[in-house]
């Protein structure tokens, strides 16, 4: 038998959240553990959680899996179960809906705040805008991000300050697009990231890169950002030849 | 030089000020040299002290500032109790004001027994 707790919280009815424990049969196969929550939800159709595409490609399913935030269609029970017990909270940090689905609202304000779009000031070309093979392996280990929010909700400094401090997920897309060689608005993306908390508020602990299930380093864009804040900015354009 | 960049620069900076100044008492103990005479009376040592103690303060502060816009805000405070977190700009301001004053206060006493 596998025990399986889950955060149940539904605010039209719970004055506080509760776990509720379920148990289930130990299935043959290594299934993923968001089959296990559909079986569950066969047995209990009030849980609630969110997921689409069931291969880790939509990044819905982030939840938090025995204490380390992760996606659920990716994880196989036999990774995720811990003494025969598996306990499910949602994404930490962010204001819970109904059991394991919460509210992103503030991780999608930061991620639009950071411009998460190609700009560029000169005439279109009439195909597209074109790069080297050198500067397009550059977003390498970038444009993968899912936005499954684990590893901002993963942060501390995320946790206080969802409001200021920008977190790792849209600063990895800040980092995408400061370093594509087709942008052309690489200082004004550094201003906007310059006060005291959009991205100094990281203190490099890492637990975004523990986090993140496509087994990207946020940390790294960060540090990256941090060193073109910290140098001479113009300086590193001009010989980068951005813009 | 923005305000990010400069509290980025001042910690690290500091922290390796810190660093070479500790090993310089560290010589003037091993070599016997480390009285409170030589405090008083040698320039270098009561300019360096002096700088010490001012970095240290501001080390110190931009820390606790950190640490209070991380936990006294409305948003932490209130996880505790939510009349407590509506106050909670009003607790930063007194935590940040008390630091400051403290800080003062130190940095004056040191300067005033290593120059006076």
């Amino acid at each position: 038998m596998i025990n399986v707790n889950i955060y149940r919280y539904n605010p039209e009815t719970d004055q506080f959240p509760y776990m509720q424990a379920y148990s289930i049969e130990r299935p043959k196969k290594d299934i993923m553990l968001l089959e296990l929550l559909n079986i569950l939800k066969e047995q209990d159709s009030s849980i609630s959680y969110r997921r689409s595409c069931r291969e880790g490609v939509c990044g819905s399913d982030g939840m938090n899996i025995n204490g380390k935030n992760g996606l659920a269609c990716i994880t196989p029970i036999s990774t995720a179960i811990q003494k025969d017990k598996i306990d499910l909270r949602p994404l930490p940090g962010l204001p819970v809906i109904r059991d394991l689905v919460v509210d992103m609202t503030e991780f999608y304000a930061q991620y639009d705040k950071i411009k998460p779009f190609l700009q560029n000031d000169s005439a279109p070309p009439a195909i597209e805008r074109l790069q080297s093979p050198e500067d397009r392996a550059k977003l390498d280990g970038l444009y993968e991000c899912i936005l499954c929010a684990c590893c901002s909700t993963s942060c501390p400094s995320f946790w206080w300050n969802p409001d200021k401090f920008v977190g790792p997920a849209a600063l990895l897309q800040a980092y995408r697009f400061i370093a594509d060689s087709r942008d052309t608005k690489t200082l004004e993306r550094l201003d906007n990231l310059s006060d005291p908390f959009s991205v100094y508020r990281c203190h490099g602990i890492m637990n975004c890169v523990s986090a993140c299930p496509k087994d990207l380093n946020p940390n790294h864009a960060i540090g990256e950002i941090k060193s073109m804040l910290l140098s001479n900015k113009r300086n590193i354009i001009a010989s980068d030849g951005v813009s | 030089m923005n305000i990010g960049k400069f509290f980025w620069y001042l910690q690290r900076y500091s922290a390796l000020y810190f660093l070479f100044f500790l090993g310089y008492l560290e010589y003037l103990y091993w070599s016997d040299q480390l009285a409170f005479d030589l405090v008083t009376s040698n320039l270098a040592l009561k300019v360096s002290l002096s700088l010490f103690i001012i970095l240290a303060c501001m080390h110190g502060f931009v820390g606790l500032w950190t640490v209070g816009t991380d936990y006294f805000t409305k948003r932490t405070l209130g996880f505790i109790s939510p009349r407590l977190g509506s106050y909670g700009d009003l607790i930063r301001k007194i935590y940040e004001g008390f630091f400051v004053l403290l800080g003062m206060v130190i940095v004056n006493l040191y300067l005033l027994t290593i120059w006076s």
